[in-house]
């Protein structure tokens, strides 16, 4: 478009500053309500702190999965289907923070189901643009904060023999991530903060293992 | 099969690579974008030394500027910078200057500032988006290295009052009245602009600063009318205060 006048120009500009600020705004109601479902999910897998190792399948994983296959359809058809790839690309820093929390609920479902990891490439719903590769990242992080409650919490139910187990993989995970070199980031800053996390799960490990409770 | 350990380790080396080369790429912007800035700032300098000489040399010197350290910018932005966005395929152009382009922002406003400070002592105009979206387009291709942003052409014009005030004052005196109040009106409608675009970007601070300015400008008219006034019979005393009330307030 070419305009003579500046004023116009500028009077162009205010308004596609204008409209750009509007479609967000509805973006993000849209996202707010997606979020509900990502709410319901975390509800019901915080309950893995006070769940018994044989009620998880059905008091957590079950309830859980159904949560999130609904915020999975609810993000397919309101963002990755419904919009053209430019545009997804565009405003996906909108939905990143959901998600991250998306892939860490999925992270969690998945150790306690198969205690193993899923791969960045299994999230394939996402990687449409090999992108998410950093809220996957994140995700992967809380994932360790989360196991390490759990350990604590574990024994709180009498469940000794899954600390050592939970630490296994956690280990296998932090060594995983170690191999990244992260610069000052806000990825580096959670990085550095997961060898607490290991301490503590070290630390329950060697209350165990001193009153020969494993 | 594999252990778990080793399978997470092979996906984290996938990993690797795309981060390093994603930190290495940052971080080649991140330099390029301190030196268009450092290169911009040196060129405004160089501009405020042209208003003052005669017609004539400004001219040669304008050429000068555009030729010498104009074009030495203009070669990070379509060499340097050009090449980390290079991408055939579409979308992974674009992903990549969603990620990326905010590395260079800062290089970015600094430019427009320089750049509309050129604009404005050659043409009298104030720059539009689209010119600097043309400016940025290299001869013979179809898009701009990066896409500058409203925000991004909003800081820059700007800061570009700073510049104007800086000019109005160091020509006080030995300028056409007209041009200092071409400034004064310039920087007003600097300021409509801020003002519109409030609701959408934090501009307090700079319209802050730009109110100062056109504060200064008049504080710094006000003493060379009241001298000019006093030392009326005595031009060449004049002459010595007026440069003594420029330095002070430059």
């Amino acid at each position: 478009m070419r305009f003579d006048n500046f004023q116009d120009q500028m009077k162009h500009l205010n308004v596609t500053i204008e409209k750009d600020n509007d479609y967000k705004q509805s973006l993000r109601d849209t996202v707010s309500l997606m979020d509900e479902h990502l709410q319901n999910a975390m509800a019901n897998a915080q309950r893995i702190h006070t769940t018994k190792q044989e009620d998880i399948k059905i008091n957590v994983i079950e309830p859980t999965t159904s949560c999130l296959k609904q915020f999975r359809e609810f993000y397919l058809s309101e963002f990755a289907n419904k919009m053209s790839d430019i545009e997804y690309l565009k405003y996906q820093h909108l939905w990143s923070r959901s998600i991250q929390t998306y892939m860490f609920i999925q992270l969690l479902l998945n150790y306690l189901q198969d205690e193993d990891l899923l791969t960045h490439k299994e999230f394939n719903e996402f990687t449409k643009y090999d992108d998410h590769l950093y809220d996957y990242l994140f995700a992967l992080i809380s994932l360790v904060n989360e196991l390490t409650r759990l350990t604590v919490n574990t024994v709180i139910m009498n469940e000794f023999d899954r600390p050592k187990r939970i630490s296994a993989f956690l280990k296998d995970v932090y060594q995983g991530l170690s191999l990244l070199n992260f610069k000052n980031d806000a990825l580096r800053r959670k990085f550095d903060s997961l060898k607490y996390d290991l301490n503590k799960v070290e630390g329950v490990i060697y209350d165990l293992t001193l009153r020969n409770l494993n | 099969m594999s252990t778990r350990r080793e399978r997470i380790n092979e996906q984290f080396e996938e990993i690797k690579a795309k981060v390093d080369a994603d930190q290495d790429k940052r971080e080649r912007l991140i330099k390029s974008s301190r030196d268009i800035t450092a290169l911009s700032k040196r060129m405004i300098f160089s501009l405020h030394r042209v208003y003052k000489l005669p017609r004539i040399e400004q001219f040669k010197q304008f050429d000068k500027i555009r030729n010498d350290q104009f074009k030495q910018i203009q070669d990070i932005w379509f060499n340097r910078v050009a090449i980390e966005f290079d991408y055939q395929d579409e979308l992974t152009r674009l992903n990549v200057s969603q990620n990326f382009s905010k590395f260079v922002s800062a290089g970015l406003e600094e430019y427009i500032e320089a750049l509309s400070f050129m604009e404005f002592l050659e043409s009298d105009m104030l720059i539009t988006i689209d010119k600097v979206q043309n400016v940025l387009t290299k001869e013979g291709s179809e898009r701009a290295v990066v896409e500058v942003q409203p925000s991004e052409y909003l800081g820059g014009i700007g800061d570009l009052t700073g510049e104007l005030m800086r000019m109005a004052i160091q020509i006080l005196g030995s300028a056409d009245i007209s041009l200092i109040e071409r400034i004064v009106e310039l920087i007003k409608s600097v300021r409509g602009i801020l003002e519109d675009n409030q609701n959408h970007f934090n501009l307090q601070q700079k319209i802050n600063t730009l109110e100062n300015s056109l504060k200064k400008i008049e504080d710094t008219r006000y003493t060379y009318e009241v001298r000019k006034a006093e030392f009326k019979d005595n031009p060449e005393a004049l002459k010595r205060i007026v440069e003594q009330c420029r330095n002070e307030s430059g």
